[in-house]
C-alpha cells in the first residue's frame, strides 16, 4: 500500500508554490510575494494572514514567526481541499531549529528585565511543537500530533513518517509540515549548516492523491535519485529538490541525507 | 493502537529528584516529597536531582548529564549498534547551557539547544549508530518518543530502540512558568481540592524497547494512542475530549476492565487535573480504575515525565502496588469523582496500567503497559 499525495505547498523567500488539489487541474501554481499582496522587497516579507487565506486565523498576528510560517504553509496546502473526519487527520512536524528564534526573544526579556521581565506571551511559544497546536486549532485536527528533529533531513523525515502513518493504516490522512524560522539567534550557534526561513506542507491520503503515490519508506543508505541540497538549508535542505522530482513526475526512489540518517521513499 | 508485534520494555533507568529508579519507587511508596515549600528568597519551589559529577565537562550541561546518567543502569543492548535506534525526547534540550553561555556572551554558542544536535551527540556517547531522532511534543514528549520507538520496531527499521527523555531545570523554564502563574507556592498537590499549580522538577529517564523477550524484563508495551485537543494553545480542553480520544485509541480492542491503575499526568494545575477527571469519566464512566500521580513527589519533569511515568507504570503493573499521590487529601466537589490513591500504597495485584500525558499545543498520549507476559 502507498500513500497518495493530495496537495502540497511551499513558502520561501521567492514566494509560494502550490501543487495538487489546492490549485485544481493545473496541478502547480507559483506566486511571488507582491502577487500575494505583500510589498515588493528582498526575501520573506512580514507575514500577514491575508496573504494565504481570505478568512485568516484571528490568532495569526499574535503568533511567533515559526507558527506563522507553518500555519501559512498548511493554509495553502489545505486551501479548497475537503478534509473529511478531521478528528482522524494525523499531524507530523519536522524542524531542525524549532523555536530557537522565539527562545532568543524570550531569553532577551529575561536578560533585560530579570524574572519580572519574563514575557508569558513569548514563553508559550518556546516549545518547538507549538506550530502543530496552532495548525490543529485552525483546522480542527484531533489526530495524533508529533514533531521530529533529524537535522537537515527533518522536513523529509516528517514527510516519511506521515507516509508511514497512512500506508500502515495508522491514520487515513496525514499532514506533514516542515518549517524553519531563521533570524539572528541561529547565527549565534556553532552549527555546520545555514539556511533561510521557509515552510512546506504535504497532505497525504490513503484513498486518493493526484500529485503522486509515495511509499516504501526506508531509513539508511539506499539506491535511487539523490536529492540535492537546496538553499533553504537547516531542516528544509531537501524540500526543493523533492518538489522538483514531483514536478517532473519522477518515478522511482528518492534519497536524501547520509548514513543511518538518510531517508528515502518511492514515488510512483 | 495495539502493535502488530509484542514490544517489550527490556530495562529502564532514571535519575530523578528522589534518586534512581529503585530509589524513586521506594520513595513513592513512602510518600516522600523531593521539594520543600518556598522560602522568602524564591517565588516557587523546584525539585532538583542530586547525582555524582562523573564528568567535569558535563557540570555545565545538566540536561546531557541527566540523559547519560539515566542510561547507566541499562547495560549494553543485544542488537548491533546500527540496528539500535535512539529516540530522544526533551522540551528544551540543553537550554541550561545555552542560557548560561548567552549570559556570559560566549561566541559561538554550543548547539545542544537544537534537539537533533543533542540527540546526535547523545547517540555518539552511547555508541548507537542506528536511526537517531529527537521528538518534542511539549509535556507529552517522553511518551510520544515511546510511541515513535515502538513504531520503528514494529516497522522493522531496527531491532532495539533506546528512548531517553531528559529536561534540566533552568532559569529560562522556571521564570517562564512563573510568568504564566502556573507554579504552586506550596508545592504540587495533584487532584487535591486546594491545588494551585505545578512544581517544576528535572529528570532523565531511559527505557530499552525490543521485539525480543529477555529475562528479567521490566514489562510490556501493550498499546498506545495519541490525539490533539485542537482547542487552545496553552490550556487543556475543559471537557477532556482530546485526552479521551487518545485513551480510546489506546484501548481499542482492549478490555478496559483489566486496567488496575491509571498513572495520570496530574500536574496539579487546576485546569489539567479537572480535564483529566472529565476525560477518565468519558472513557470509563463510573468504573474508573484507581488514579495516581507522581508529580506531587518529584514535580513536573517536562520532557522526561512521560518516560519516568512509563517506568513507574511498568513497576506498578509488575509489582501490583499503586503508590499514594503525595499532597492529595480530597477532591473538589465540582469535579468528576476519582478514586485517587492516597495515604499509603494500595495492593491491587499485577496487571495493566494506563499512563497518560498532555501538553501545550493540545498534545495527548496514552500508553498501556503490563507485566512482560500480559498480551
Amino acid at each position: 500500500m502507498t500513500a497518495g499525495l493530495v496537495s502540497y505547498a511551499r513558502i520561501s523567500a521567492r514566494g509560494i508554490v502550490q501543487g495538487g488539489a489546492s490549485v485544481g487541474a493545473s496541478l502547480w501554481r507559483e506566486a511571488s510575494w507582491p502577487e500575494l499582496g505583500a510589498p515588493a522587497g528582498e526575501g520573506l516579507p512580514a507575514l500577514k494572514g491575508r496573504y494565504f487565506s481570505a478568512t485568516p486565523s484571528p490568532r495569526f498576528g499574535r503568533m511567533d514567526e515559526l507558527c506563522k510560517l507553518a500555519l501559512a504553509a498548511a493554509e495553502l496546502c489545505l486551501a479548497g481541499v475537503g478534509l473529511p473526519r478531521p478528528d482522524e487527520v494525523a499531524l507530523v512536524g519536522g524542524s531542525m531549529l524549532g523555536c530557537l528564534e522565539v527562545d532568543g526573544q524570550y531569553h532577551d526579556t529575561l536578560l533585560k528585565g530579570g524574572p519580572q521581565g519574563a514575557s508569558p506571551a513569548l514563553f508559550v511559544y518556546t516549545l518547538p511543537s507549538m506550530f502543530l497546536g496552532e495548525i490543529a486549532i485552525r483546522f480542527g485536527l484531533r489526530g495524533r500530533t508529533s514533531l521530529i528533529g533529524t537535522g537537515v533531513t527533518s522536513a523529509l523525515a516528517a514527510l516519511a513518517n506521515a507516509v508511514r502513518l497512512v500506508e500502515r493504516g495508522r491514520a487515513p490522512r496525514a499532514l506533514a509540515v516542515g518549517v524553519e524560522a531563521v533570524g539572528a539567534f541561529a547565527g549565534e550557534l556553532d552549527l555546520q549548516v545555514r539556511g533561510t526561513s521557509g515552510a512546506s506542507a504535504w497532505l497525504l491520503s490513503a484513498e486518493d492523491g493526484g500529485l503522486a503515490r509515495m511509499g516504501d519508506v526506508r531509513y539508511g543508505d539506499a539506491a535511487g535519485r539523490t536529492l540535492a541540497a537546496g538553499p533553504e538549508g537547516y531542516g528544509l535542505t531537501y524540500v526543493a529538490a523533492l518538489e522538483q522530482a514531483l514536478r517532473e513526475r519522477h518515478v522511482g526512489r528518492v534519497v536524501c541525507g547520509e548514513g543511518m540518517q538518510a531517508v528515502s521513499l518511492a514515488l510512483e | 493502537m495495539k502493535p502488530s508485534s509484542a514490544i517489550f520494555l527490556v530495562k529502564g533507568g532514571a535519575i530523578t529528584p528522589l534518586g534512581d529508579l529503585e530509589d524513586l519507587w521506594r520513595g513513592l511508596l513512602q510518600g516522600r516529597v523531593a521539594f520543600k515549600p518556598a522560602g522568602r528568597s524564591r517565588p516557587y519551589v523546584a525539585a532538583h536531582c542530586e547525582f555524582p559529577a562523573r564528568d567535569p565537562e558535563l557540570s555545565m550541561r545538566r540536561c546531557m548529564a541527566l540523559a547519560l546518567e539515566s542510561t547507566r543502569e541499562l547495560g549494553p543492548g543485544s542488537a548491533r549498534s546500527d540496528r539500535c535506534a535512539l529516540v530522544f525526547a526533551s522540551t528544551k534540550g540543553e537550554v541550561d547551557q545555552w542560557e548560561l553561555q548567552r549570559a556570559l556572551r560566549v561566541k559561538p554558542l554550543e548547539t545542544g539547544i537544537v534537539l537533533s544536535e543533542m540527540a546526535s551527540e547523545l547517540a555518539r556517547r552511547l555508541g548507537i549508530a542506528g536511526r537517531v531522532l529527537a521528538t518534542s511534543t511539549a509535556c507529552a514528549s517522553g511518551s510520544f518518543a515511546v510511541i515513535e520507538a515502538a513504531e520503528l520496531l514494529e516497522d522493522g527499521d531496527v531491532e532495539e530502540a533506546l528512548v531517553v527523555g531528559a529536561d534540566a531545570l533552568s532559569l529560562f523554564i522556571e521564570h517562564g512558568f512563573g510568568s504564566l502563574k502556573a507554579v504552586s507556592l506550596a508545592g504540587a498537590r495533584p487532584f487535591d481540592a486546594s491545588r494551585d499549580g505545578l512544581t517544576l522538577g528535572e529528570a532523565g529517564a531511559a527505557v530499552r524497547l525490543s521485539l525480543r523477550a529477555h529475562g528479567g524484563m521490566l514489562g510490556r508495551l501493550v498499546s498506545f494512542g495519541a490525539s490533539n485537543d485542537a482547542n487552545h494553545i496553552s490550556g487543556p480542553s475543559r471537557d477532556g475530549l482530546g485526552l479521551a480520544l487518545a485513551i480510546q485509541r489506546c484501548l481499542k480492542g482492549q478490555d478496559a476492565g483489566r486496567i488496575r491503575a491509571i498513572c495520570a499526568h496530574g500536574t496539579a494545575t487546576r485546569y489539567n487535573d479537572a480535564m483529566e477527571a472529565h476525560a477518565f469519566h468519558r472513557v470509563f464512566g463510573r468504573r474508573i480504575p484507581p488514579v495516581f500521580s507522581i508529580k506531587g513527589n518529584i514535580g513536573h519533569t517536562l520532557g522526561a515525565a512521560g518516560v519516568v511515568e512509563l517506568l513507574v507504570s511498568a513497576l506498578v503493573a509488575g509489582r501490583g502496588v499503586i503508590p499514594p499521590t503525595a499532597g492529595f487529601t480530597g477532591q473538589a466537589a465540582d469535579e468528576p469523582s476519582l478514586d485517587v490513591v492516597h495515604g499509603g500504597p494500595r495492593e491491587v495485584g499485577p496487571g495493566l496500567v494506563l499512563s497518560t500525558n498532555s501538553g501545550f499545543g493540545g498534545m495527548n498520549t496514552a500508553l498501556l503497559v503490563g507485566p512482560p507476559e500480559v498480551a
